[in-house]
């Protein structure tokens, strides 16, 4: 690595001469010690918390669990004011900004699901995929019921309830199958 | 455990085994301390220099693949940790070489009375210079190395190694 020098080619070996094994005045492996684990510790914490399988659920439960409230809160006030044509005006567009809101979070779980499917194929047994598979078939299929309802009564704030809460079990399935690397359900 | 041999204790600390590092901590902390001390030109800062290198070479320990020697290894990431703060603070500004021979005699120098005499010269260089002579003439480092680890230019490193070769000559 050393290039050529022809003058004072001496210095390095003078450099050579001093001494270049000094300890500290104190012992400082403890402090490393204590910081390195220290680290280590809101590492993992990190990592834990910007992993999207954690945070993408939890975040997207926060949220179902938000417009549930809503929804039943809306619910009640449908039969308080049934007869309110303004009202349910209202509630038409709200329930329609809702329903996207709701489609959207669906879609954000359904590509997590997929995409958890697809990494884990190797390690999950083919009845397993087959099982969580046919579930969200099922799940496509209540949820083309409901919106069909949904349609034919937009106002009616008993079917989007029925829609998140469908929803709600491809989010759980999407926990089972993060929890659930290599057995079946 | 005291049986085992470098590369076992490097598998063994990259695998998380705190116990092994510690190991291996005490075989280079001379070393280390002692470059950290020479190129801070101070006692305490060398210190928490040689604990950063430390902290940093375990989280840095999976990019160790074991083309060049530990020893080397390390060395090579404490200059990097030493040089770096030092540019951080702002300490590593360029002196000239008669400016640093008078700061030198509040430093490391004049604490160690009973040092060689190199020791003292070399604490009486400018922070650079001195950077320049220890990766190039005790660490084997090319002048493009220790411009890319320090931001200085190639040609600066050669003419501040020049002039601190010549000041060591004359003492």
């Amino acid at each position: 690595m050393k290039e050529n020098h022809n003058d004072n080619t001496d210095v390095s070996q003078q450099l050579a001469e001093l001494e270049w094994d000094t300890q500290p005045r104190r012992d400082l492996w403890p402090d490393i010690a204590s910081k390195i684990r220290f680290a280590d510790r809101r590492l993992k914490i990190k990592q834990r918390w910007t992993s999207k399988s954690v945070w993408v659920p939890t975040a997207i439960a926060a949220s179902l669990v938000l417009v549930i409230g809503t929804v039943m809160f809306n619910s009640v006030l449908y039969q308080q004011n049934l007869a309110n044509q303004k009202y349910q005006a209202a509630m038409a567009l709200y329930q329609e900004a809702q329903l996207q809101l709701i489609e959207q979070q669906h879609q954000t779980v359904r590509l997590q699901l997929a995409g958890l499917l697809n990494r884990q194929n190797a390690n999950l047994s083919p009845d397993f995929v087959a099982e969580v598979e046919k579930l969200m078939q099922n799940i496509d299929s209540a949820a083309s019921e409901i919106k069909k309802a949904i349609s034919s009564q937009p106002n009616n704030p008993n079917y989007t309830s029925l829609l998140v809460r469908t929803y709600q079990q491809e989010l759980k399935l999407l926990n089972r199958v993060e929890t659930t690397p290599d057995t079946t359900i | 455990m005291s049986g085992n041999n470098e590369a076992e204790l490097i598998e063994l600390a990259k695998s998380g085994d705190l116990k092994a590092y510690e190991q291996l901590y005490r075989k280079h902390v001379g070393k280390i301390h002692a470059l950290c001390l020479r190129l801070t030109g101070q006692t305490e800062l060398a210190e928490d220099m040689t604990q950063e290198s430390f902290i940093r070479a375990w989280q840095k320990l999976g990019s160790f693949r074991g083309d060049s020697a530990f020893s080397s290894w390390l060395y090579r990431l404490s200059s990097n940790v030493a040089i770096g703060y030092l540019r951080q603070q702002n300490k590593w500004r360029m002196v000239s070489f008669e400016e640093s021979h008078h700061q030198a005699t509040i430093g490391f120098a004049s604490i160690h009375e009973e040092a060689p005499d190199l020791e003292k010269t070399l604490m009486k260089l400018p922070d650079q210079a001195r950077t320049v002579v220890i990766l190039h003439e005790h660490l084997g480092y090319k002048h493009a190395e220790i411009a890319q680890l320090t931001g200085i230019a190639v040609g600066t490193s050669k003419s501040l190694l020049s002039r601190a070769k010549a000041l060591i000559q004359n003492n």
